[in-house]
């Protein structure tokens, strides 16, 4: 029993690991969003939900876990090695043009082929070793604990180990559990020969897959310095004297000519009469540095969330750009922007923020009204702030550019009383503290910049160009195309553009939509017509149509017996939608309020699991689990309620801040104790249960990742989420009432033990 | 115990729920679709042929598409109705805007004027790079789009003291039939035309383009024919040819080759093609090197290092062409027009900013030397 669970525990640390090892290495190869990381999960838990349902059948006739244990170790021992280095050859295999992403249907066919292999074999093997177990409960339960050692390990042990290294060590590991499972001499022998092969191919075999990447992105590229960072690889490749740094096999900037940000950045510092402080973040090694150092400024503060960044692009960068680096005026700081704003205490006069466009929530913390807020705060009486780098349109106002751009403005003009944009494919949008302090008037910028620096010749006319920045700011007001033909336009109205908001990401979801037009993806007709919906639509109905079901089934008390095993069955997967649902909610919650959640997204996804074993552990013997199940369900809607109060906190306190790690906590906790009470409550137990429920937990969990990445939290949403959470609560809840009535009928004693 | 699951009545319930969460995104997708209704209007009998009673070829481009009824050319703007090729991209322009001439780029066409410039959806190439892909990969009647009848566009432009129509943003071949009517009509009402485009078009129309057209900005993408197929879905063959036609037309135009690290930046093939158009089209086209920025598919890609600019520009010198450019890096010396004779800057420009202009008659202030090009 004992090594069963050890077996359990190792193969919950190895899915784990190599669950991340393949999200990070899949957002190489794409344009990484919450919807990507939606796909590539949910490619993940559709075959370990496949797999396990498969190894459930009656029909697979087998107690002896050790006749399928051992082949299935060995076949993942050189899968995952091998998948790896297979999704750093894709971009070969799909012929994929120099510089061009893949698209979101290629990234879903990509991650469904490839990591089935892998994730068949994880659902089979538990779904086994829940059928050779005399309590499948433990299985879970030590499968879910070394899931929450796997995510500790990979925040804290190897976050930046190169995974096809990280890979071989998984290699390593499952070598080891074959070894110790076979009794054969042969075998061990054959085993203990192959560990230090495996630890020989993973380091010498790293390298080359590396360069492997690149030379399938473009031959032309010498690829000079690679760095591993948590936050993500770090690649400097060389071609025709510029360098260009990558991370994760996406454009940061090249380098050392850094030009085009000039026209730019004194086009931002020319909108304060004197600045005397300002505050950067991101983009400190791009080049924006030496020129706002050029001005009369007394302190810079610049904020990087990744060191290595700085200190990769200082050897590449100009000696100019270096020697700002190193200017007394700047303060340089690591760390996540929006939590320096929040716990500053100094007034700036300027504010740049230099992110990629929001199109995750992580980009997007820097684009909400509580960010603005927090900015707003921070900012002198004639302060100004400046969001660069929106991708916007020079010439067609397309409604995917025009909704995100828009709904980004009318979030500004919410807070700020003066906001104006700059036109341009990429632009800036500037947001002044005090009416009349911003001006795009090209002759009086010129004045002033030639009062600081001389009569140098800065190219600001595209920024400044008199139509093209009365089309934009007509456009972004009034969230429609401007005809510069039609007096009527003139007459501005008042924009119905959504907020962009830390609990309602609706720039996420405009972005994605953006991506998914760029890459032609079939999927976008439908998100966009989901886009102009109203919520109430789908409110309606979905109120409706649990009131009529929940009346049917008061109706039809004789007849609720029928519904024992698919309520049950019904109530996993709510469990298993409920537990990635929240999880999602508390971590972005937690990211909105404490940073960036990368450093601590191990260490988050260990209470979540921790509080999954222990919910596990707490209910395997439990007495009545009829009763347990319809209790398990009032504390799901009471910690909806719960996490409406405490998320997306206001503040970052201690208080907000344990308040997070309990809703995380008892989310696990709660789903945790599902499966185990839910099996026992089951009216016959059969072989193969635990792996059937099994498969409906991570059904749920997958239908989650999909409907909360891409749909329900960026277009309507954390209180609409947590409302049809509470809707699917409560059908389940009445559906826990149908067992529960009909099993007490039918005179059911649950099994003993656990 | 009597096994008693009851799967229809789950079912039904499950139905229930399902089409409560679907039936209205659905229900709106169909009511997107069936609103796209096009506008349409009949091409010119003399750019498509009908045989076999129903089936059309049309012969605006080199792609001569071939189409069944119902089916859409590559361009996506012209149909086949029944016989009957209707073109989509008629009366319903995606962007109108005011621009300097100088962004087309157009550096030796009446400097410092502002031009109407007018796109409808629609292109018939596949840039992998394109700046404005949203609209030119797009069907027109899928857009935001403008009504602007073509009668009302010359009066329109003059209102707002732009004495010059700009087809341009989008591939004006792919709108071709609202492209002539405007331009025959603003030809009447001295309103000056200008195109900018990538010249894949059959000889017979592009003559007809030019009774009306002043001035073309070419853009003559590359000079290898794996490289306009791999990453424009094109053929070099057709363009090389319609700039030997505008030639033979004695049409003013500017070739502008968009510089795209690894794709189309070997330096030998920068030499042929300008060697090619200073036998060809002579000495005095001008010719501009852009800087690619990350666009469209090829957002990861770097921009163009300015020393590979500076080196296709001493290329072009050698080769002798006299008027050679930079656009997408400013200030740069070559943003600038010199005289070829004494060398002195006759235009000076920041970007597509003119900041001095030392020409007179179209000569040059210093020497009276001639420069080419259209000045009144």
């Amino acid at each position: 029993m004992a090594r069963f669970s050890l077996l359990f525990f190792a193969v919950g640390v190895v899915s784990q690991i190599a669950q991340i090892v393949f999200l990070r290495e899949f957002l190489r190869i794409y344009y990484g969003s919450e919807i990507a990381w939606a796909l590539i999960l949910g490619a993940w838990m559709f075959w370990i939900c496949l797999g396990s349902a498969v190894a459930s059948l009656p029909v697979i006739k087998t107690e002896k876990l050790r006749k399928w244990a051992l082949p299935l170790l060995l076949s993942l021992a050189a899968l995952i090695p091998a998948t790896v280095y297979i999704i750093r050859d894709l971009r070969g295999y799909f012929d994929v043009p120099t510089g061009e992403y893949l698209s979101l249907s290629t990234l879903l066919f990509a991650s469904l082929t490839l990591s089935a292999p892998t994730c068949f074999c994880f659902g089979a093997l538990f779904a086994l070793g829940s059928r050779a177990s005399a309590s499948p409960s433990s299985i879970y339960l030590c499968e879910s604990l070394g899931c929450g050692v796997g995510g500790l390990a990979c925040a804290f042990l190897f976050p930046s180990v190169d995974s096809f290294r990280a890979a071989a060590v998984l290699c390593i590991l499952l070598l080891g559990m074959s070894f110790l499972l076979t009794k054969s001499r042969m075998m061990r022998a054959l085993l203990a020969g192959a560990v230090p092969l495996a630890f020989w191919a993973g380091w010498k075999l790293a390298p080359l897959s590396h360069h492997n990447f690149w030379s399938n992105f473009n031959q032309q590229f010498h690829l000079v310095e690679h760095r591993a960072s948590k936050y993500g690889d770090l690649d400097v490749v060389r071609y025709e004297g510029q360098y260009s740094l990558y991370q994760q096999g996406h454009i940061l900037f090249s380098m050392p000519d850094q030009g085009e940000l000039k026209p730019l950045t004194h086009l931002i510092l020319a909108q304060h009469e004197n600045p005397r402080t300002v505050l950067l973040i991101g983009g400190g090694a791009a080049g924006m540095l030496k020129e706002i150092l050029r001005h009369p400024v007394a302190r810079v503060d610049a904020v990087e969330l990744d060191p290595a960044i700085v200190a990769v692009a200082r050897n590449y960068i100009a000696e100019a750009d270096r020697a700002a680096l190193r200017d007394p005026r700047l303060l340089l700081s690591d760390g996540d922007g929006r939590r320096f704003l929040q716990r500053a205490t100094a007034k700036y006069d300027l504010i740049i923020i230099q992110m990629p466009d929001p199109r995750t929530a992580l980009d997007n913390r820097c684009c909400t009204l509580e960010f603005f807020q927090s900015a707003f705060a921070r900012l002198t009486d004639k302060g100004v702030l400046a969001l660069c780098g929106i991708t916007s349109h020079t010439d067609y106002a397309a409604p995917e550019f025009l909704q995100r751009n828009a709904s980004i403005f009318a979030t500004m003009t919410r807070v700020f009383p003066e906001v104006l944009a700059t036109p341009g494919a990429s632009s800036t949008f500037l947001a002044a503290r005090a009416k009349g302090t911003l001006s795009l008037d090209e002759v009086g910028v010129l004045r002033r910049l030639s009062n600081r620096m001389g009569n140098e010749m800065i190219a600001i006319f595209p920024l400044t160009e008199k139509f093209q920045v009365e089309k934009i700011n007509a456009e972004l007001r009034d969230d429609r195309p401007f005809n510069p033909l039609d007096e009527r336009t003139a007459n501005a109205s008042v924009s119905a553009a959504a907020l962009n908001r830390d609990r309602h990401p609706v720039a996420c979801h405009f972005s994605m939509l953006l991506w998914m037009h760029l890459s032609n993806d079939p999927f976008a007709a439908v998100l966009k017509a989901l886009t102009s919906l109203n919520e109430w639509l789908w409110r309606i109905p979905l109120a409706v149509c649990t009131a009529a079901l929940i009346f049917l089934r008061l109706r039809r008390r004789a007849r609720e017996r029928l519904l024992a095993p698919f309520s049950l069955m019904l109530c996993v997967f709510t469990a298993g939608l409920y537990g990635i649902t929240v999880e999602i909610l508390a971590m972005l919650s937690f990211q909105s309020a404490f940073g960036y959640i990368h450093p601590w997204m191990g260490a988050l996804l260990a209470i979540f699991m921790l509080g999954l074993a222990a919910g596990a552990w707490c209910h395997r013997k439990i007495a009545n689990p009829r009763r347990g199940l319809l209790t398990l369900h009032l504390g799901l809607i009471l910690l909806l309620g719960f996490s409406c109060v405490t998320l997306f906190p206001a503040k970052g306190g201690i208080m907000e801040l344990l308040a997070t790690l309990a809703v995380i906590g008892l989310d696990g906790f709660l789903v945790g104790a599902i499966y185990p009470v839910a099996l026992r409550a089951w009216p016959q137990p059969r072989a193969g249960l635990g792996g059937l429920l099994y498969a409906c937990d991570l059904a749920g969990g997958l239908a989650g990742a999909l409907m909360v990445s891409s749909v329900l939290l960026p277009l309507w949403g954390s209180a609409a989420t947590l409302q049809i959470l509470f809707f699917l609560c409560l059908l389940s809840f009445f559906g826990c009432i149908s067992a529960h009535r009909a099993l007490k009928k039918c005179g059911f004693v649950p099994p003993p033990g656990g | 115990m009597t096994r008693i699951i009851h799967r229809r009545e789950f079912l039904r319930e499950t139905a229930v729920l399902g089409l409560g969460l679907t039936a209205f995104p659905a229900l709106k997708v169909l009511a997107e679709f069936e609103s796209s209704l096009p506008n349409t209007h009949e091409v010119d009998r003399r750019w498509y042929r009908t045989f076999d009673g129903t089936h059309t070829q049309c012969a605006v481009c080199p792609l001569n598409c071939v189409l069944e009824s119902g089916q859409t050319c590559f361009c996506r703007t012209r149909r086949n109705h029944d016989g009957k090729l209707l073109s989509h991209a008629y009366e319903n322009p995606c962007v109108i805007s005011i621009d300097p001439i100088e962004k087309l780029p157009l550096h030796h066409c009446l400097p410092s004027q502002n031009t109407l410039s007018l796109a409808v959806g629609g292109c018939n190439l596949r840039c992998l790079y394109c700046q404005n892909w949203r609209q030119s990969q797009a069907m027109p009647q899928t857009l935001k789009n403008f009504e602007l009848r073509a009668s009302d566009v010359p009066a329109k432009a003059s209102s707002k003291q732009c004495q010059i129509i700009a087809y341009t943003y989008t591939e004006p071949v792919a709108f071709f039939e609202y492209m002539t009517d405007i331009a025959a009509l603003a030809a009447r009402n001295r309103v000056r035309n200008v195109c900018a485009s990538a010249m894949f078009i059959n000889p017979d129309p592009l003559r007809e383009l030019c009774k009306q057209i002043d001035a073309f900005a070419v853009a003559l993408k590359g000079f290898d024919e794996k490289f306009y197929d791999r990453v424009l879905g094109s053929r070099l063959a057709p363009v090389l040819k319609a700039i030997e036609t505008l030639r033979a037309e004695k049409k003013w135009f500017e070739i502008v080759t968009l510089i795209i690290p690894t794709y189309n930046d070997d330096l030998d093939k920068i030499r042929e093609m300008c060697r090619w158009i200073a036998r060809t089209v002579g000495p005095d086209t001008p010719i501009h090197f852009g800087r690619f920025v990350p666009e469209h598919k090829l957002k990861d890609l770097p921009r163009t290092p300015v020393p590979t600019l500076e080196r296709c520009h001493q290329i072009a010198c050698e080769e002798g062409l006299r008027y050679v450019y930079i656009f997408n890096v400013a200030p740069h010396e070559a943003n600038n027009t010199y005289c070829h004779a004494c060398r002195k800057t006759v235009i000076k420009r920041l970007g597509f900013k003119v900041l001095e202009n030392h020409l007179s008659e179209g000569r040059c202030g210093f020497c009276r030397t001639a420069i080419p090009g259209v000045w009144v």
